[in-house]
């Protein structure tokens, strides 16, 4: 019986309840497409019985980090952190994490999610044009999209091999743009990228890239043109 | 007083045993010969399978790779990467060799997440990470700086 109670109360620390909690399931993050750098606050509070000590802040990404304004928070206390997340080369939603660590047992990590919607200025599609090696050369086209509030030129074009021919023309000024790609040969296997250019105010937007290759074909996608199935993408 | 002090050893001992087996960030036991996964090296591989010929990719931060760096290695990180791949497609479209990215350590994910980005946006092929990273590597040869 005593041996059970010590058990007992030497696993009642893992069994707790969390002490720290976020006002919210998340911290929401909306940088504008110009941001470099977002800073964000956001609020808690100390739900358990007990202060908490604050030892270490670790961010899973190097583009976020945080502080929190006071390194221990008693019973009931309320504290902000504040957040900064490096916009960098994200689009779209990105999920990224704070883990907390505590001195309490019942809450040695807590762990704060961030999600960051980043707006998409530009949309490249396909973002890589593919042929299968030896496949006749045939044109493929790539869809360029300035999906941001200001419109945005593409200026111009330059390929980083000699061997794929290319053209573009406007289908809706500042907005829409087909980039049409055509191999002078798909006999060898290679890859390689256009330089799109535009006009945009946003330096991380004036140079883009739109992948190309000519690649082998694995053998479960030969099955499948063999059946008159897939192509690759064009 | 002495079968008191064992008995309070051995709970402790058990709360600990349970501790690592229940916590999901607890350390590997072995951490030197943790398995590799499908997508990784590690030093001894590279030597043996491609004699050191690699092209090394590194995905930490800009402030980190300033400060030491595989020999020849290419910054490509996530935080910059649409600029620097930019600066770095013409070695990449032309590279031969093996790719080996690294990043900060066994925990880090950012050379697994730059493979997969390589592999299917750039169709590259032979793209590994290298397991433990640059402290891997440090630990291997030494440092530029």
């Amino acid at each position: 019986m005593k041996f059970l109670a010590a058990l007992a109360l030497g696993f009642l620390p893992l069994a707790a309840s969390a002490a720290l909690r976020l006002d919210g399931d998340h911290v929401e993050v909306k940088p504008k497409p110009e941001d470099e750098v977002v800073t964000v606050t956001f609020s808690f509070k100390n739900d358990g019985d007990k202060p908490v000590r604050i030892l270490h802040l670790e961010s899973a990404c190097s583009c976020l980090s945080a502080t929190l304004d006071s390194p221990t928070y008693a019973p009931g206390q309320k504290g902000t952190g504040k957040a900064e997340f490096k916009v960098g080369s994200f689009t779209g939603r990105q999920e990224k994490t704070i883990q907390v660590t505590t001195d309490d047992p019942a809450q040695e990590e807590w762990i704060v999610p961030f999600i960051l919607d980043i707006p998409e200025v530009i949309e490249i599609d396909p973002k890589m044009v593919q042929w299968w090696l030896n496949e006749p050369p045939l044109p493929k086209t790539v869809t360029v999209k300035m999906t941001g509030t200001e419109p945005m030129k593409l200026t111009n074009i330059t390929s980083t091999r000699d061997s794929m021919g290319f053209a573009f023309k406007e289908v809706k000024p500042g907005r829409e743009y087909v980039v049409t790609l055509t191999p002078k040969s798909t006999a060898d296997i290679l890859i390689g990228a256009l330089k799109l250019e535009t006009d945009s105010k946003i330096p991380k937007y004036q140079r883009q890239l739109a992948f190309f290759g000519i690649v082998r074909q694995p053998e479960s996608r030969k099955a499948e043109t063999a059946e008159g199935e897939k192509k690759p993408s064009s | 007083m002495i079968r008191s002090a064992l008995f309070l050893l051995a709970l402790t001992f058990v709360a600990a045993m349970a501790t690592h087996a229940w916590h999901p960030k607890a350390p590997a036991w072995y951490l030197a010969s943790e398995p590799l996964k499908d997508d990784e090296v590690d030093m001894k591989m590279i030597q043996e399978r491609w004699q050191g010929e690699v092209l090394w990719i590194d995905a930490r931060l800009r402030e980190h790779f300033d400060k030491a760096h595989v020999p020849g290695a290419l910054l490509l990180n996530d935080q910059e990467r649409d600029a620097l791949l930019i600066e770095h497609i013409e070695k990449l479209q032309d590279n031969a060799k093996p790719v080996v990215i690294y990043c900060d350590g066994h925990a880090c994910q950012a050379s697994r997440k730059m493979r997969a980005y390589l592999m299917e946006t750039m169709a590259m092929q032979n793209v590994w990470v290298l397991h433990g990273g640059w402290p891997a590597w440090e630990k291997a040869q030494g440092t530029i700086r």
